[in-house]
């Protein structure tokens, strides 16, 4: 057994049994890790209000070859007490841990599960302070999925990488993560349609794609900088939320919340 | 597992309980099998006089054997205060307290995206009807001081706060017995905000 202390974003919990849970933590060196967190429902010294959903904790986990982890130790570090106030910002939050818990690698290869814990805190924090509209609803899932190694190609052709060009909507290809130009898509079609599988991809404009890449680009600081017309905004929803599930391979739990939290918001 | 059907059936069907898995329910059947028979049949009675005889109150929708429950059949506790709680669990913990003379109101659950619990899960719509009703001035949240919980009841409040009532929120902070040392930042935090004055 090695003790291994580190920093955590709690993603989930699970309780288990009569006192005990099990908890879902994204860590910056280990990946995504499930771990026990043994009498955590009946202790009142070991683990005071730490493993609750969200929360950042500094932790000492003791790993056991193929046997499950245990959290010796957790000290909370932030609560993030302002996402829970308000019912858009935890609707917000939770579709991100859901994706996270789903999607964020166990390991933690080449730096990515360091990478992906600083844009998890980064966007954490961003949610407590920021007021979630739909944009940011949007880019926030765009993001989530990029620092999760899907980033879509949107200014270029998948295939050829050749700028985009013209009015009309190009099928964005889900499986392929980006739009074929028309040259492509006459080769692909002339070879026998390798990737224009049935409903796999989904119309988009260019000008759509242009403002995801600029969104992108601007972070979420600058968004409110990001004008998008309504119609940008609908492709731009289906666009993401399409790729998303493709890639997820399910429908999250949290989106049913996150949008009747939206619509309810929305209502005068 | 091999042995008699009747075996086999009862293991399938205590392994649908949570947290019963495969060794515990066979071990519970053979269990059974060695105890006397009136224990089997007292427990058998006990089951189905549960699922016949338990329904949901009216009017706080606790779990009780009539309705309306004992508690909103009272007529010397305080309509005009509503507690909102969870689970049944949690309204025995507040009416253990002996602190609250108002009613409850049992939402059944709290909103938790992650395990697809959503505002229609819960016994929100009732809750605003029971508020809209009128004779109601004051809804006291009660939900648990989690996630979840603080997320329940500022969702509820923000649908409560036109119709005028007074909304509130149990206090957070430090447990009695508890170890201020043991105790995490944020809950301290919270104490101190909390804080009363010493008569």
């Amino acid at each position: 057994m090695t003790a291994h202390a580190t920093s955590a974003i709690v993603l989930r919990t699970v309780d288990v049994g009569e006192t005990d849970c099990i908890v879902h933590l994204l860590t910056p060196d280990l990946g995504r890790v499930a771990a026990m967190a043994k009498s955590a429902r009946k202790s009142r010294k070991r683990f005071p209000g730490t493993l609750d959903l969200l929360n950042r904790l500094d932790v000492e986990l003791a790993v056991r070859p193929r046997r499950m982890t245990h959290i010796g130790r957790a000290k909370l570090v932030t609560a993030h007490l302002g996402i829970r106030s308000d019912p858009t910002r935890f609707a917000v939050a939770c579709r991100l841990a859901e994706l996270l818990g789903r999607m964020a690698p166990e390991g933690g290869a080449g730096g990515d599960a360091a990478r992906l814990h600083a844009f998890a805190c980064h966007a954490f924090d961003r949610i407590e302070t920021l007021t979630p509209d739909a944009k940011l609803r949007l880019f926030l899932q765009l993001e989530s999925l990029c620092a999760l190694g899907l980033r879509p190609e949107l200014s270029a052709c998948v295939r050829c990488g050749k700028a985009l060009a013209g009015g009309a909507a190009f099928p964005f290809h889900l499986g392929d993560g980006g739009v074929h130009c028309g040259d492509c898509r006459a080769a692909a079609a002339h070879e026998g349609g390798t990737s224009a599988v049935e409903g796999a991809t989904v119309p988009v404009h260019l000008g759509t794609l242009r403002a995801l890449d600029h969104g992108l680009r601007l972070g979420f600081e600058q968004l409110h900088r990001l004008s998008m017309g309504a119609r940008e905004m609908r492709e731009a929803e289906q666009l993401v939320g399409r790729f998303q599930r493709f890639h997820v391979g399910l429908e999250l739990r949290s989106e049913m919340f996150l949008n009747e939290t939206f619509a309810s918001a929305l209502r005068p | 597992m091999s042995g008699s059907p009747a075996m086999n059936r009862l293991v399938a069907a205590l392994k649908r309980l949570p947290g019963i898995g495969d060794k515990s329910a066979t071990r519970l059947t053979f269990f059974l099998l060695s105890a006397p028979d009136s224990l089997a049949a007292e427990l058998a009675d006990a089951i189905v006089r549960l699922k016949r005889e338990t329904v949901l109150c009216e009017g706080c929708y606790d779990l009780t054997d009539r309705s309306p429950c004992r508690l909103c059949a009272d007529d010397q506790r305080d309509d005009s205060l509503i507690c909102v709680v969870e689970e049944p669990g949690d309204l025995q913990a507040v009416e253990r307290s002996g602190q609250f003379r108002g009613r409850y109101h049992v939402l059944g659950g709290a909103l938790s995206p992650l395990e697809g619990m959503g505002p229609g899960h819960l016994r929100i719509a009732e809750l605003e009807r029971r508020v809209r009703s009128g004779g109601v001035r004051e809804v006291i949240f009660a939900t648990n001081p989690n996630a979840e919980g603080e997320a329940t009841a500022n969702f509820i409040a923000e649908r409560l706060r036109a119709s005028g009532v007074v909304l509130s929120r149990i206090a957070c902070g430090m447990p009695l017995g508890g170890d201020l040392e043991y105790a995490d930042h944020v809950t301290v935090g919270r104490s101190l905000e909390n804080r009363h004055k010493l008569s």
